[in-house]
């Protein structure tokens, strides 16, 4: 017991001493780095916060800690990315942000925000039952707009999220009603397209990996994809232009940011690695291998891009009455 | 008459009174006449109900009070248990107040060996308490499973203190 | 079967072997510790799992997963205090039978129903996963709002002493389900403007707070040291269950499968299973009315239901990637990290691993027996250590705890505040195992009502249109009204013989 004493009060000594030194002036980073991810662990956000810590890490050099707060819908991270100490040691990975305001739910907007650069963009997907009526996307937007209130439309979470919003931007695009849509809010989008499985939905907006486990096993369809391009993994879902001729480019994107005023060396220095890691062959062949689709931004076409998404984002949750 | 009783079907009666009022002003879902005001509504009269039941069985009851339980028989409070009970239940803001100030390996050792020491009187033990118990805690969350535990005054040498 | 048996092989590297026991060290020593739980436990492994390969990081992880939700009911039979929301249910029942000198039961009935509960999940996942999640993809909001009803009768079973204090308890739980963004619509409720409760009182720190902090507060006023209940050696342990499990083998057959079918059902998962096993076992016993005082029939089913749960919330997990609870989306999550993508073709395109983690978690369940009883005989001894020692280091494992499931340091003061609210209801005689129940199922109940009210346009009717949903509101119905009317019934045969 006295042995285990002294062992004890050696390394109390130890880690005192070692406390007593003086900190190494250093430029930054010199110590860890707290990356904030607004969603719980084991989500998607979380994923690729993980991928991307792992390789600012390598570009880095210091231990950068992916931190989950997903509480309030992802309120709770956004308020401690914004209200943190600019000072390049707590940073955020953020995602379609600019309902939370306008819906009263957050106080937080792009300019509380210092954009470091877009990592990924995934496209939304048009998922429908696959006994459904619908052959393809015209023949369901017509529906919907000739009654906008009969069919039921899955938010997957809350309605303001990055799924509803660019389902509604479609409609919106294609003259619907929007004040008579139902947007039905719900636990998040497996849990969205299970229920239309059973037979609660009509439409779940997703992206099309969360919903590629059903159609492989032919229980959902894939009407169209909001992007520019055919995805790889899902070649038989045709794109937005291809059967509207609308050209839209709507979905959920995820980027790094820090609180507002970080100092433009360590914007540049982070910038600078974050391009990095984008283009490590690595991180991409992780990110597609999980699903996640690629597209690069920025620090200035990022900030431009929020800030852009943010007016029209407000204007629809207006008329969506959220 | 219990007071005791009487006293905390009061206050689940005002907790349940409180939900009502509180969400009273919520606007409904669209589409339907209900919104998220209709289940704490339910939920806040239920409460109030069940509390007024248990405020009029503590009324007539007589006053003789059942010890929470028989295995602690109800013994005189003395002055060292209620700075006790005091210390232990203020731990935790203290922890929160203090934490982003001192920094975790700070704060903890005055936590625990304080509480130890508190409770025990024996200077030595709680003392190696503290810091034994911190150092295990802050090695195992923060440099094993990589929990951003507090630093505060000690942030300039976290760099330092970080096994890689 | 051949592929069986190539994924027996994947596990017989030295490196998978050590990291499954490393990973049941882990879960173990996590699940037992008061105030840290298993969802923390494999949320804060995730970037370990990282740097290792597939095959050990997923069956590591798995086999945690078992072994955490397992060690829960170790504080909860010797503290009083339950590390998995799953054990509340029970908690009276093994904790009053260890003060009894029963504890070797006690305990020894935890590990084999728990490794049985396991075993019998894990192989219906191996076996029947498709099939049975196809089944599970059918339960739509109607359905599981009966379920939802069907989880708050269970109130009633958990409730010991006065009805009404158990019902003002459950609508305590319920009432902090409602605090944050309303799960409908998005508004804030409940949070008199208080920026830290937009995210609402988070369900851990709210377990941790109502079960140990009472405990801790208990000592402070009481602060001579008890005498702790006699170690059991590691044979006693084993003693009388034998004969136990034989008279109660019909619990442990219920417990099976209601855990499995209950944990298949996205959404609901292995606390509400347990709930459920529990009320029913309560309801068919000879000794109903000593439940909650401490017999052991009323732990079998219970704790064998919580441990089937797991390998059923994984089977629409993998199968569609719909995981059952919060614990099998963070375990899904590892899965997807690790590229190996839930979906029905994981089957086929992955079947040596998915077959192999399989056959991780059934190995993990078995390791359970040697590996629980170890672990319950080296926990008895560790909370031997006087109690001006354990409660201090229980107060510092809970405020971490709670802070790091959450991180946020309001979720320590969500802890404390609900840790005096349940003091002050314990000292008045109200149960605490309703108000957890509460807080599992009022999301569920308010989500699956709104929602399915929006659908309808508002018609109720809906609720018993699908057979499905008219069956469960029937059953619902029936455990609702039958004690009324065998009250009504006993009076009025009463009456007659007077």
């Amino acid at each position: 017991m006295k042995s285990v004493n002294l062992f004890g009060a050696g390394i109390v000594l130890a880690v005192s001493l070692a406390a007593l030194m003086p900190a190494m002036a250093q430029e930054w980073p010199d110590r860890p780095i707290t990356l904030i991810a607004p969603a719980g662990a084991g989500g998607g956000t979380d994923a690729t916060a993980r991928l991307l810590a792992l390789g600012l890490e390598q570009q880095l050099g210091q231990p950068v800690n992916v931190v989950n707060q997903g509480q309030g819908g992802g309120v709770v991270g956004f308020t401690s990315i914004t209200t943190a100490e600019p000072d390049g040691y707590t940073l955020g990975v953020i995602y379609n942000f600019a309902h939370y305001s306008p819906m009263g739910q957050g106080d937080f907007d792009a300019a509380d925000m210092t954009p470091i650069g877009q990592f990924n963009f995934d496209p939304a997907g048009f998922h429908v039952r696959t006994e459904s009526e619908w052959a393809n996307i015209t023949e369901a937007l017509d529906a919907i707009k000739a009654d906008p209130g009969a069919y039921d439309i899955a938010c997957g979470g809350g309605c303001g999220g990055s799924w509803p919003l660019a389902f509604a931007s479609l409609l919106d695009a294609y003259d619907v009603d929007l004040s008579q849509v139902r947007m039905i809010s719900g636990q998040g989008a497996a849990a969205a397209l299970q229920e239309m499985v059973a037979g609660g939905f009509d439409v779940v907006p997703s992206s099309v990996p969360e919903a590629g486990s059903l159609i492989e096993s032919g229980l959902v369809r894939g009407l169209a994809v909001f992007g520019s391009e055919r995805l790889e993994a899902f070649p038989d879902i045709p794109t937005l232009e291809e059967e509207t001729g609308m050209v839209l480019e709507l979905g959920a994107w995820r980027g790094l940011v820090g609180p507002a005023g970080l100092p433009e060396e360590v914007t540049a220095k982070l910038a600078a690695a974050l391009e990095a890691v984008y283009n490590d062959p690595e991180f991409q062949s992780a990110m597609t291998d999980r699903g996640f689709g690629l597209r690069w931004r920025d620090a200035a076409d990022f900030g431009t891009f929020m800030a852009e998404e943010e007016t029209s984002v407000r204007e629809l949750v207006r008329v969506l009455g959220l | 008459m219990q007071l005791g009783q009487l006293g905390v079907a009061g206050g689940f009666g005002l907790l349940g009174a409180t939900i009502i009022v509180n969400t009273a002003g919520l606007a409904p879902v669209a589409h339907i006449e209900f919104g998220p005001a209709l289940f704490p509504t339910i939920v806040g009269w239920i409460m109030i109900a069940l509390a007024a039941l248990a405020a009029f069985d503590a009324v007539r009851s007589p006053a003789v009070e059942v010890g929470a339980s028989e295995e602690e028989p109800p013994e005189p409070l003395d002055r060292h248990r209620i700075i006790l009970f005091a210390v232990f239940g203020a731990a935790p803001l203290i922890y929160v107040a203090l934490a982003p100030v001192l920094g975790f390996l700070l704060t903890m050792p005055i936590i625990v060996g304080g509480l130890a020491f508190v409770a025990s009187g024996k200077l030595g033990r709680s003392i190696l308490l503290g810091l034994g118990l911190t150092a295990f805690l802050h090695i195992v969350f923060y440099q094993v499973l990589r929990v951003t535990l507090p630093w505060g005054v000690l942030t300039n040498y976290a760099g330092v203190l970080t096994w890689r | 079967m051949e592929i069986i048996g190539q994924a027996f092989l994947q596990l017989l590297t030295p490196q998978v072997m050590l990291i499954m026991l490393g990973a049941s060290a882990y879960g173990l020593a996590m699940g037992a510790i008061p105030g840290l739980s298993a969802s923390m436990a494999v949320a804060l492994v995730i970037p370990i799992a990282f740097f290792l390969d597939p095959v050990p990081a997923l069956a590591g992880v798995v086999t945690l997963a078992a072994m955490a939700i397992f060690a829960g009911d170790l504080p909860g039979a010797l503290l009083r205090i339950p590390g998995t929301p799953a054990s509340a249910a029970y908690v009276d029942d093994s904790y009053l039978m260890v003060r009894k000198g029963q504890g070797g039961l006690a305990l020894g009935l935890c590990v084999i129903c728990s490794a049985i509960g396991g075993v019998v999940g894990a192989l219906v996942l191996m076996g029947a996963a498709p099939a049975i999640a196809r089944i599970a993809l059918q339960f739509s909001s109607y359905e599981k709002f009966w379920l939802a009803c069907l989880g708050l009768t269970a109130a009633v079973a958990v409730s010991g002493g006065k009805w009404y204090k158990g019902g003002i308890s459950l609508m305590l739980g319920l009432a902090i389900a409602q605090v944050g963004l309303d799960p409908v619509s998005g508004q804030l409720r409940l949070t008199f403007g208080n920026g830290n409760l937009v995210g609402g009182l988070a369900f851990i720190p709210v377990l941790i707070g109502m079960f140990a902090i009472p405990e801790v507060l208990r000592y402070a006023l009481a602060p001579r040291e008890i005498a702790p209940p006699p170690i059991q050696a590691l044979g006693n342990l084993l003693s009388g269950v034998g004969s136990t499990l034989r008279r109660l083998k019909g619990d442990v057959v219920q417990g099976s499968v209601v855990g499995v079918v209950i944990g298949a059902i996205p959404g609901a998962g292995a606390d509400i299973a347990a709930y459920i096993s529990y009320a029913i076992s309560k309801r068919f016993s000879k000794v109903g009315d000593q439940y909650g005082k401490g017999v052991p029939d009323a732990l079998v089913a219970a704790t064998t239901s919580n441990n089937a749960a797991v390998g059923g919330a994984m089977i629409p997990a993998t199968v569609f990637g719909i995981p059952g609870d919060s614990l099998t989306a963070i375990i899904i999550g590892v899965f997807f990290l690790k590229g190996l993508n839930p979906g029905p073709t994981i089957f086929i395109e992955n079947a040596l691993l998915i077959n192999t983690v399989f056959m991780a978690f059934l190995i993990a369940n078995i390791l359970m027996v040697p590996l629980g009883l170890l672990a319950t005989s080296a926990f008895q001894r560790m909370i031997r250590v006087p109690r001006y020692m354990l409660m201090p280091a229980v107060l510092a494992f809970c405020i971490i705890g709670a802070f790091a499931v959450e991180n946020t340091h309001f979720a320590v003061v969500t802890m404390l505040i609900l840790g005096l609210v349940a003091f002050v209801m314990e000292k008045y005689q109200y149960p605490l195992a309703p108000a957890i129940l509460g807080l599992v199922l009022g999301p569920m109940l308010e989500e699956t009502f709104l929602n399915s009210l929006i659908r309808a346009r508002g018609d109720v009717f809906a609720f018993v249109e699908r057979p499905l949903s008219m069956g469960l509101a029937a059953l619902t119905l029936v455990i609702c009204v039958t004690p009324v009317v065998m009250f009504i019934w006993g009076k009025a045969r009463g009456a007659r013989t007077a």
